[in-house]
């Protein structure tokens, strides 16, 4: 039996003492991010993190961004440990570098995005070596507004919003009431912001690891565009 | 009784019975816990307090109609989340003792009373007894709310949720509460809360129930707002005379003596 503490388990305690103890797997986030949400909008999505790293209850890294833009069309964020963030970061750009170089017009879109990472997450989690990452994908596919999430454990599902972490409890709500209230067809960016912003100041005033310098990414028609801001 | 060795709060002699039991495989039944959502708002003139009225035993919803907003005094409601049972008695014996204090000093009970009582209680007891609460009213110094935890933790605040729906009550709260509301706005602020712990927590469900403590009165406003109503038949399933065909009849006279004892 291992005598490290009880969180970091090796290889041997999960398959009985077969293997070496080479292989250790992590069974906890180190450095992470905290929640981040996302909604549709009558053209496209808006989705937002901070830019916060902590690293247990340091705030390790003060302005990190936690998106990937993977083209114009696709976009997506995570929470969780930030270097299995950066090992998904590095596998899709250079996927995207690839896939430029083959140049034949076959590009990344949200939904092709999602359904990768997904089987990614869900073989990792299979492994017992997880990927402690929960993800949104945003953008348009086929010109319409789409936004999927991806967990740690490979659940995924897509919604008119979305969010994870803390936001599961204190977001979701929000959006969902604010969607069912006037549909997806009658928000406009001005107002998907909005809401957005709302969140994320929630989300500060009441988790201990959010932070007030955000990043809001709108994916629409006139392209993909990121703002960075701080809450009052 | 032999006072050296009585032994006061919770006995735990069964702990390491049931340990032992649970080692064997027994699963513990699962207890009627109201995971909730409750609320507590101050405003110009008074508190409002406001429950889901859903309990749940495990994943089963128990009672889609049970009271979370306890009576401890006429000036004073509280609300309750966690085990309902606990809820239950300890609001009983909290408003008995509370009836027994204010005949002793023949003066209406204050809310720190109930405070104390319920926090000394509860700390004893070490979080064991399994009640969140929201404490609220309205005595001689002026509008009153206080939340309690299980482990006798208080807090006073102008605003307070407790129970699972707690986070979504309080990105309602957070986002709307002003101090010195007028009445009627805190009634749909606290409403709108429970509102949504109701719709996006699923320990809470069924309906709004609030009570209003002002200085002049208490008013419970039973089912206050229903958050989804079941909708009404769609058909007529009554099923009308002569629908099974009377094919023939036999009166047969049953002659019974009247026994007598």
């Amino acid at each position: 039996r291992s005598s490290q503490a009880d969180y970091h388990r090796t290889a041997s305690d999960v398959h009985g003492g077969t293997t070496n103890m080479i292989d250790e797997m992590s069974a906890r986030p180190i450095a992470t991010g905290s929640s981040v949400v996302g909604m549709h909008f009558k053209n496209g999505v808006v989705m937002a993190s901070d830019c916060r790293i902590s690293y247990g209850s340091l705030s390790r890294y003060r302005d990190f961004t936690r998106f990937i833009k993977v083209n114009s069309d696709t976009v997506c964020v995570c929470n969780g440990d930030s270097a299995d963030f950066q090992l998904l970061e590095r596998t899709i750009l250079e996927q995207v570098r690839s896939d430029e170089i083959e140049n034949d017009g076959i590009q990344y879109s949200p939904i092709k995005l999602h359904n990768w990472l997904t089987c990614v997450l869900y073989n990792r989690r299979t492994r017992i070596d997880p990927l402690w990452n929960n993800f949104l994908v945003g953008g348009l596919q086929d010109g319409k507004p789409y936004l999927g999430m991806s967990t740690m454990l490979g659940q995924s599902w897509t919604a008119p919003y979305g969010a994870t972490g803390f936001g599961k409890h204190m977001s979701i709500g929000k959006m969902r009431d604010f969607i069912e209230k006037h549909g997806v067809e009658n928000i406009t960016e001005e107002m998907a912001v909005k809401i957005i912003t709302e969140c994320m100041q929630q989300l500060y005033y009441r988790s201990t690891d959010a932070a007030n310098e955000i990043e809001i990414y709108v994916v629409s028609g006139d392209g993909c565009k990121s703002e960075k801001t701080t809450l009052p | 009784m032999d006072v050296d060795n009585m032994y006061e709060g919770f006995s735990f002699e069964n702990c390491l019975r049931n340990t032992r039991l649970a080692e064997k495989g027994l699963k513990a039944k699962p207890y009627n816990k109201t995971g909730t959502t409750i609320v507590g708002l101050m405003f110009k003139d008074g508190v409002v307090l406001g429950a889901d009225t859903r309990a749940t035993g495990g994943s089963t919803v128990l009672s889609k109609d049970c009271e979370k907003l306890h009576y401890l005094a006429p000036n004073m409601y509280c609300a309750g989340a966690g085990t309902a049972a606990d809820m239950v008695m300890v609001g009983n014996m909290i408003a008995g003792q509370l009836n027994l204090h204010s005949l002793n000093t023949d003066r209406p009970p204050r809310v720190v009373t109930a405070l104390t009582m319920l926090s000394h209680y509860l700390y004893k007891y070490q979080g064991y007894i399994g009640c969140h609460l929201i404490v609220g009213g309205w005595d001689i110094t002026g509008p009153q709310l206080y939340s309690i935890d299980s482990l006798g933790h208080y807090n006073d605040d102008v605003y307070a949720t407790m129970g699972s729906g707690m986070m979504a009550a309080k990105t309602v709260f957070d986002a709307r509460f002003k101090l010195d509301m007028e009445m009627d706005d805190a009634i749909k602020l606290t409403a709108d809360a429970v509102a949504a712990g109701i719709l996006n927590d699923m320990g809470s469900g069924g309906t709004v129930n609030l009570c209003v403590i002002t200085k002049d009165k208490t008013e419970y406003l039973d089912h206050y707002r229903t958050i989804c109503s079941k909708g009404p038949r769609q058909g007529d399933y009554t099923v009308k005379p002569g629908t099974t065909s009377l094919i023939s009849s036999d009166v047969i006279q049953v002659v019974s003596e009247a026994m007598e004892t």
